[in-house]
């Protein structure tokens, strides 16, 4: 069932617009942005590729099981909680603020803000307590609900006439100029759909096998291109610098000739409403499933219905973007997710690195004596029960 | 005998009792004459008694025909004469003699379900007539029959069909668990076996299909289904089932291969109509005209011109019109259904136009609903959909278009969460053992 794997890279690659990546790339458009984005493919291909070697070697595991394995369970607990709180947490209430308030805008701008923010808080938070399997498949259905919108939209976008190729040209001439590193974290956040293997993992048997594995680094790559270049296509190199909602009016630039719908803007929105639900019930949900691990060390990926726990954590984490939305405004909001962006980097380098830490204690294990290899993956069966 | 009989029954009168003679022996026999067959008392019993009787070879047909057999315990003898059985004593033995009258000798037509070019026949209400369909359907060796007695009062035959082969043992254990701890006084129909036998009692939609069709049963059976038939009732039951199964007719195996998948294509798109297209309505007209090309949304602002109140209430009095207009044309008599519809679709769908009360552009919208409602094959699925539109109404008062998209992602989320006996109910290619394995995590076994 590793198809489910690649619908997390497609929606995380098409979330970064709420996540103002190409308002980042586009302030650097002429300092080094489009060499910081080659950069940061070269990075995050190898990261991805390493980080789903890693994973492979362990069937059935999520990232705190395996940590468990080879790390104290204290240490374990920490980095849990704190990734939980602090790295998935928010990044879904990021975007679901971000989300929001672009809505609110275009939908129905005299809506005081938080009554918008029931609706849409309220159907994240019940999609992210549901059980592990569930999610995988809301996040199918989505997704292939979706596609045909996503095929539109790009197509419209790519064979518009009102393209303006020279100035996508003029930018990419920049090339020459070093990276600089807030578009290089910035790129990468693109690719990192790998990371939800960290929980969804448990969901792969025994001997399972990345098939397609190039898929990650070419579409990403693709979205990352589509992200910063076509805004400068449409508003050209300079005129590009002055929109807050960038990819918003990139797709009113767009019209529809023939349908019941004229502006590709409301397209963009429906689209868009899909794809941030999908990236918020997933965040989220890895937050829950973190968090009751840390409590119980509960790893089972199926209960239906969905249990009292995990209702009242979605509902706390519901009020906690209550109470995000009340006191951060929208241009503080960007400063997060900045911040928030920079801090996800490093800690999926570190990820990466305890990945290969664990791989070779196991392999280690594994080479020195049998017997004991054996008892290795006892454990391992073991920590699955 | 008949004396004790007519004790524990408190001497009814419709039981038929009495003692045969026919000049060499005596017989006891006691039955209802209205849950027997007399003919085949007539050929089977009465015959053999009175002509040319001899009793070695009386003793022998008893012996030989499988119709006949002892029965030693008293306590089993009402219980045998309610269910049709003849009861007859020949020295100081009491024997029985299945002799139940059968109501239905021949299959029904489907009322329901119809197709153009499939089968015809439907199930009746005579559980071994459709066993025997179904076997007809399913002529395996690995089908297996299992017998079960539901209903403290009606005591009601319940049959499990499983091919032996294929069925999914996780599913089959639940069903077992399920069908001990079902409690019902009398079992009418397989509705309520549906409610008892679907866990939790405020489920949205049905996670048991119901079929009147045998030829459905067979193809369910054979995809390593279970089905349940209920004695008394055309109607069985078939289970673990997911979304597809309620959206597919039976004429889509029947036809050629891309009409039956355009077709099934158009259901789809007709089902979202009937659930979104009212939401929608109320979203454009109050909340986001803008959505729509300019022209579109004139000519609907246009056709509101006259109407003197918010979409809402408009949607809530044409869609009320429509569900009375519905469940009246259900409960009348055939003669005056005709009637009805055209009073009420034609004649006021007219004129409640022309005065003003409504936009022509919501009676086409309401029309749709109801007619892409009617497009759904499953009744009871049908019926969930019909439900839940107001559900897509009223968030949409509130919320506008972004409502109705988000309130259409909820649905997606408790389709995707309901269970069919831990099965998925809306998944789209999940491999037969995949829930198994998931379901020995959360036992505690193994989770990968």
């Amino acid at each position: 069932m590793i198809r489910y794997f690649y619908y997390h890279v497609f929606y995380v690659g098409m979330i970064n617009i709420m996540m103002f990546v190409p308002t980042l790339l586009i302030r650097d458009r002429f300092h080094g942005a489009v060499s910081g984005m080659l950069v940061a493919i070269a990075i995050s291909s190898v990261m991805s590729l390493v980080t789903m070697a890693c994973f492979e070697r362990f069937p059935g595991l999520g990232y705190p099981e395996i940590s468990d394995l080879y790390l104290p369970r204290w240490l374990t607990k920490v980095n849990i909680l704190s990734a939980a709180l602090f790295v998935w947490l928010p990044s879904g209430i990021i975007v679901l603020y971000s989300y929001a308030e672009t809505a609110r805008m275009f939908f129905y701008p005299d809506m005081p803000p938080l009554v918008n923010l029931i609706l849409l808080a309220g159907a994240a938070a019940w999609a992210s307590c549901q059980s592990t399997r569930t999610v995988q498949f809301i996040q199918e259905i989505a997704m292939v609900l979706i596609t045909p919108l996503i095929i539109l939209f790009l197509l419209k976008a790519i064979t518009n006439e009102n393209m303006n190729w020279d100035a996508i040209r003029y930018v990419a001439g920049y090339v020459r100029i070093a990276p600089s590193f807030i578009t290089i974290a910035a790129s990468t956040f693109l690719f990192s759909g790998y990371m939800s293997l960290v929980l969804f993992n448990r969901m792969h048997e025994e001997g399972f096998k990345f098939k397609f594995r190039w898929v990650v680094p070419l579409f990403s790559s693709l979205f990352l291109a589509v992200t910063f270049f076509v805004p400068i296509g449409f508003h050209g190199t300079v005129g590009v610098q002055e929109y807050v909602y960038l990819w918003s009016m990139t797709a009113d630039s767009m019209a529809l000739d023939y349908g019941f719908i004229n502006r590709v803007l409301y397209v963009f929105l429906l689209m868009f409403t899909g794809i941030s639900l999908l990236y918020v019930m997933n965040t989220w949900h890895t937050t829950i499933h973190f968090i009751r691990y840390t409590l119980n060390g509960y790893k089972s990926v199926e209960e239906t219905p969905a249990s009292r726990i995990n209702i009242w954590f979605s509902v706390g984490i519901g009020a906690a973007a209550f109470v995000y939305m009340y006191f951060i405004s929208t241009e503080e909001n960007q400063r997060v997710s900045e911040v928030w962006i920079i801090t996800r980097f490093f800690v999926e380098i570190l990820t990466v690195f305890m990945m290969l830490y664990f791989v070779w204690r196991q392999k280690k294990s594994k080479s020195k004596n049998k017997p004991r290899a054996e008892a290795q993956s006892a454990a391992i069966g073991k920590a699955a029960e | 005998m008949i004396e004790q009989i007519r004790k524990e029954l408190q001497n009814p009168s419709d039981l038929f009792s009495d003692t045969l003679d026919n000049g060499i022996i005596q017989m006891e026999v006691c039955y209802f004459p209205s849950l027997c067959d007399p003919t085949l008392i007539k050929d089977g019993l009465l015959v053999p008694f009175s002509y040319r009787f001899e009793l070695p070879v009386f003793n022998r047909m008893i012996e030989a025909d499988p119709c006949f057999s002892e029965v030693d315990e008293p306590q089993l003898w009402t219980n045998l004469l309610l269910k049709g059985t003849l009861l007859f004593k020949i020295e100081d033995t009491v024997y029985r003699f299945d002799a139940q009258r059968k109501l239905f000798d021949r299959p029904d037509e489907v009322q329901i379900e119809s197709t153009l070019q499939g089968p015809q026949s439907a199930m009746t209400e005579d559980l071994d007539m459709n066993v025997s369909l179904v076997r007809l359907r399913y002529n395996e060796p690995t089908l297996c029959v299992e017998q079960h007695v539901l209903g403290e009062a009606s005591k009601s035959r319940v049959t499990l069909l499983y091919d032996a082969e294929l069925v999914n043992r996780d599913v089959l254990e639940q069903i077992n668990i399920r069908l001990s701890k079902v409690k019902v006084k009398t079992l009418r129909a397989t509705g309520l076996l549906l409610k008892e036998l679907s866990g939790r009692r405020h489920k949205l939609f049905p996670i048991i299909l119901q079929t009147e069709r045998p030829d459905r049963i067979a193809t369910m059976l054979e995809r390593g289904k279970v089905a349940l038939l209920l004695d008394g009732s055309r109607f069985g039951l078939v289970l673990p089932v997911r979304m597809f199964d309620f959206m597919h007719a039976m004429d889509d195996d029947y036809e050629f291969h891309w009409m039956s998948k355009f077709l099934l294509m158009l259901r789809y798109v007709a089902m979202v109509l009937t659930i979104t297209l009212p939401a929608t309505y109320i979203a454009i007209v109050s909340y986001n005209p803008e959505v729509l090309r300019v022209q579109l949304t004139l000519s609907i602002a246009g056709s509101r011109v006259v109407v003197p109140y918010p979409s809402f209430i408009e949607v809530f009095l044409m869609l009320f019109m429509i569900e009375a207009l519905i469940e009246a044309s259900l409960r009348l008599p055939r003669s005056i259904g005709s009637t009805a519809t055209t009073v009420g679709g034609l004649i006021l769908g007219q004129s409640i136009q022309q005065a003003g009360l409504v936009s022509s552009i919501m009676i086409i919208v309401t029309s749709v609903v109801a007619i892409s409602n009617f497009v759904i094959p499953n009744n009871g699925f049908g019926y969930s959909i019909r439900f839940i539109k107001y559900v897509f109404v009223i968030v949409s008062i509130f919320y506008g278009l972004l409502g109705v998209v988000v309130t259409f992602f909820s649905l997606i989320v408790y389709w995707c969460s309901l269970r069919s006996f831990g099965q998925p109910y809306l998944a789209v290619y999940v491999p037969k053992n995949e829930a198994k394995r998931h379901h020995a995590a959360a036992k505690g076994g193994r989770s990968s």
